[in-house]
């Protein structure tokens, strides 16, 4: 009897699908009928269940345990969650439609509260809530068919709503579409959530919940997966180049929403709030509302690090909702190259540009000696703040005068470099060089004693450079 | 209430005082023990005393020995009550079907302030609950308090003429221990028949 | 039992300690039993008048009363059920309270520790409360009653807030403070919240469906009566999880968090 149901209930499957409606209504889910009986796997965050392999319907039992434990919600900062099976968020749940839900809500003894469950996946007054108010050491049981797929927030509604999901009740159930989803080479489960303290974001210590704060929607942490830091380092997600990946994501709340977007990366497909018939492509940031959820699917096309977040951007970069997805792999170039060149940008002119020299008026130096001393102090105002105070110079950017192979090979090319400027590729000291170096206005005997300066110090080859040796060879520069 | 019911009780009472330590922390449904010591389930371990529709001092106590559709209301209300006596009577008439005759009804007030003795008697008239099947019972605040919490029927009164409550029936088995509790109304009363044909039928 | 007999009885007992556990009394003065004066008081929830009005929040009239300082101790309930053994960890029926009855009393007639003697006695059902309070010539306060000397006139509300929340903030110790640590209010009333949740003698009686999301708070097909409820400041969250765990109860319950204190009329 059980088959002949069943290869009916198939026919007329097939039959809708080839009539274009969609696959099956609430009223076939309903009448599906229950074979067999299994126990729910579920999982804490990031991971989620297998997919759901069977193709019939079947009563799943589901214990849920809600423990009150003390946890870090940031560095130096602990809090008394309220949680669904011990860890923020709650257990991810994961059925078939058609599915009959036998839930166990298994409330600890050494819990304060009361507490319920409202499953958004449950027709029926709170969503199970109503049947479920469970005090502490005490369980409660009820049932319900997963009728509609999708998915779907669950969280306690015993009052006051706002403080029990405040303090970390929620998770999500999945109810697959019969048939499931198109396999992936990861699946990920997160979800974004707010928190009140009563200290401002990062006091340290025992954290109590903010009644006020939370009444006035200012929370103190944003965060993903129930910490800040919940998901990165040696905690980020992880694929490699070439793998796909679907991230089922919630937002529990209690107040905020969520732009979600993983920076450096398209998601292929959203299945916006979680339905399963209008499927987006091509999106970059999508909007979670409070109490919903999206499945989000991108390809990881080249390595790195990803980051995820919520697009509102002080609360991922002052309130912690920030979580990394890590891919390994091979590069692929055309896909992204990375940082081709570093260039210094000039904005105007033939790209070498005239700088006043910084200079006061000075009687003539009569020797060596003081050429040096004069041009010591014409180096620091000009030249310093390129080549550095004792002529290094800046690798890759500005070439060393210390020890120059480019100095000391020929005295004329570096009086024509300082008064005409250079620009272009060179080769100092076996390094190569491609910035700009701009001409200098500065008078002979200036040139002269700067010169005579570098060439009696940091290794150079101690020869005096004259102010007709400037005039000789100085570049005679265009107006 | 039958001689042999007035026997069974006092044995009852007999037994539990002397055999009460052996029998506390009794959690799995009772059958029942030799020589008939209550178990730690009843709801015959409530020791208030009541007044019946036609004056008499009672206690629970005596529906034992029968199985008992018992429920919680008051007379002047217009509500859902009037839905709990007519439930409960179909109840009886449904099981009589069954050949199924020795069934208690009982009825006890959460409001003794207005539900005396004698307006009990009038209701039960009205309503046509013949005395041999259905007990009516008026208690004090406390009686009824206790009652009311061991059968988990929350009442609060809103004002001098309305009392707000749940709108239970509750299927008490002979020993007096709680099977089955019809939450609500409006179903069909399938469920609840199922069970009290169970009970009745079960064997001492 | 005459106050002066009590007095009397109060007196034998204070002379001779608790070694010798007096009959129905409780060896306490009257200073353990402040009296909380008569006043108005909006209930957290109120019933409006009948008929399908709009609810609004009707004040209702508290009577006076004497209410217990502290809750009830590891002492006290020790003494009570030398004399009520129909009351010990063993003997109680399981209608009157469930196998978590005592559980952290190491046997019937004993709780402990020395260090707990000043404890609030917890794992108690409503049922033993209630007979408690009887044999001290007692009873349990309404949940009005209880709530209205937590108001205390409007004195020091946010404060009392604030230490219900920070006791939710807190994971539990390895034992609970002593009755009476808490500064005591201004009727003289220690240790309402931030200790341990209480037992009222009408803990059951609030028909609003227990989620209280819907708008008229009621599950109708559940319960009967026509009176709408309002909720006097949806912003007060302990309150709103005072009553939701009244709610979560049922009478037989016993529970690690959870005990009670007497009131007596005047």
């Amino acid at each position: 009897m059980g088959r002949i149901v069943k290869t009916a209930s198939l026919m007329l499957t097939a039959m809708l699908l080839a009539a274009g409606v969609q696959a099956a209504t609430r009223e076939e889910n309903s009448a599906e009928p229950i074979i067999g009986q299994e126990d729910a796997v579920v999982t804490d965050a990031p991971n989620v269940p297998p997919p759901i392999k069977r193709d019939h319907a079947t009563k799943v039992v589901i214990h849920l345990e809600i423990k009150e434990v003390e946890g870090r919600l940031a560095d130096g900062v602990s809090y008394m969650f309220w949680t669904f099976g011990g860890k923020v968020p709650g257990k991810f749940m994961r059925v078939r439609e058609g599915d009959l839900v036998e839930m166990h809500l298994d409330n600890h003894p050494d819990n304060k509260n009361p507490h319920n469950i409202d499953l958004h996946a449950v027709n029926g007054p709170g969503g199970g809530a109503a049947a479920s108010l469970t005090a502490p050491g005490h369980s409660s049981v009820f049932s319900f068919k997963a009728l509609n797929p999708g998915l779907y927030v669950y969280h306690c509604a015993t009052a006051p709503v706002a403080m029990h999901v405040g303090n970390g009740m929620y998770g999500l159930i999945l109810v697959e579409p019969k048939g499931g989803y198109p396999s992936v080479d990861h699946e990920y489960y997160v979800m974004q959530s707010d928190f009140y303290t009563k200290g401002a974001n990062g006091e340290q210590g025992l954290q109590p919940f903010s009644m006020q704060k939370a009444i006035d929607e200012k929370p103190d942490y944003i965060v993903f997966n129930g910490a800040v830091g919940s998901t990165t380092g040696d905690k980020a997600l992880t694929a490699n180049t070439g793998e796909t990946v679907r991230l089922y994501v919630g937002v529990g709340g209690p107040n905020v929403t969520s732009s979600f977007h993983v920076i450096g990366q398209i998601f292929d497909n959203v299945y916006a709030e979680g339905n399963t018939s209008a499927i987006m492509h091509n999106v970059q940031t999508t909007f979670i509302p409070a109490g919903g959820a999206a499945i989000t699917e991108f390809k990881a096309s080249v390595p790195g690090t990803f980051i995820l977040v919520d697009h509102s951007l002080t609360r991922a970069f002052n309130r912690g909702a920030l979580a990394q997805f890590k891919v390994s792999g091979p590069e692929d170039k055309v896909v992204y190259s990375g940082k081709m060149s570093d260039e210094v940008y000039l904005p105007e002119g033939s790209g070498i540009r005239v700088a006043e020299g910084v200079a006061k008026p000075l009687p003539a130096a009569k020797n060596r000696a003081e050429r040096i001393k004069i041009g010591e102090s014409i180096y620091a105002n000009n030249c310093q703040a390129c080549h550095q105070a004792t002529g290094e110079g800046i690798p890759d950017a500005f070439p060393p005068l210390a020890n120059s192979d480019y100095l000391n090979a020929d005295k004329a090319r570096a009086i024509k470099t300082i008064t005409g400027g250079l620009e272009g590729k060179l080769m100092v000291n076996g390094k190569s060089f491609n910035s700009v170096m701009p001409a200098w206005e500065l008078s002979d005997e200036e040139i002269a004693n700067v010169m005579t300066y570098l060439y009696g110090n940091w290794g150079n080859s101690d020869v005096e450079i004259t102010p007709a040796d400037v005039k000789a060879n100085r570049v005679a520069r265009a107006e | 209430m039958t001689r042999l019911n007035k026997m069974l009780a006092a044995m009852a009472v007999s037994f539990l005082m002397i055999a009460g330590a052996a029998f506390s922390h009794d959690h799995t449904l009772p059958a029942m023990e030799s020589g008939g010591a209550l178990p730690g389930t009843s709801i015959y371990n409530l020791t208030s005393v009541w007044t019946s529709s036609d004056g008499k001092a009672v206690s629970l106590k005596e529906l034992a020995g029968k199985p008992v559709v018992i429920a919680m209301a008051y007379t002047s209300c217009k509500d859902i009550c009037p839905l709990i006596v007519a439930d409960m009577m179909a109840i009886e008439d449904q099981i009589a079907k069954q050949n199924i005759h020795d069934v208690q009804f009982a009825f006890a007030s959460i409001d003794p302030e207005h539900d005396t003795p004698e307006r009990l008697a009038t209701y039960a008239k009205e309503h046509g609950l013949d005395a041999a099947h259905w007990m009516l019972m008026t208690g004090d605040a406390k009686a009824v308090r206790l009652l009311a919490a061991a059968l988990g029927v929350r009442y609060r009164r809103v004002d001098a003429t309305t009392i707000d409550h749940s709108t239970i029936i509750t299927l008490i088995d002979q020993q007096g221990s709680i099977r089955f509790r019809r939450l609500g109304s409006g179903d069909d009363l399938v469920g609840f028949i199922s069970h009290l044909a169970d009970v009745a039928r079960a064997l001492p | 039992m005459g106050s002066a007999v009590r007095r009397m009885l109060n007196l034998v007992a204070a002379i001779t300690g608790s070694l010798f556990p007096v009959f129905a009394a409780n060896a306490q003065t009257d200073q353990a039993w402040p009296l909380i004066s008569a006043g108005a008081y909006v209930a957290f929830f109120s019933p409006s008048s009948s008929k399908g009005k709009v609810p609004q929040s009707k004040p209702i009239v508290v009577k006076a009363f004497a209410m217990a300082r502290n809750q009830v101790t590891n002492t006290d309930f020790l003494r009570f059920v030398d004399q009520h053994p129909e009351w010990r960890k063993t003997e109680v029926k399981a209608i009157f309270a469930e196998r978590s009855y005592l559980q952290q009393w190491p046997s019937d007639l004993s709780f402990g520790a020395v260090g707990l003697v000043q404890n609030p006695v917890t794992n108690v059902s409503y049922f033993a409360a209630e007979a408690y309070c009887e044999a001290i010539d007692a009873r349990l306060p309404s949940t009005d009653e209880w709530e209205y000397a937590l108001a205390d006139a409007g004195r020091n509300q946010k404060s009392v807030a604030q230490t219900a929340l920070n006791w939710l903030a807190e994971p539990n110790h390895a034992s609970l403070a002593d009755v009476g640590t808490a500064t005591p209010n201004f009727y003289g009333v220690s240790g309402l919240v931030g200790l341990i949740w209480e037992w009222t003698s009408d803990f059951d009686s609030f028909v609003t469906s227990t989620e209280l999301r819907a708008t008229d708070g009621k599950d109708s097909a559940q319960f009967c009566g026509n009176g709408g409820t309002g909720v006097k400041d949806t912003a007060d969250y302990p309150a709103f999880m005072r009553f939701s765990m009244r709610a979560s109860l049922k009478a037989n319950y016993t529970l690690s968090n959870l005990g009670f204190r007497c009131v007596r009329d005047l």
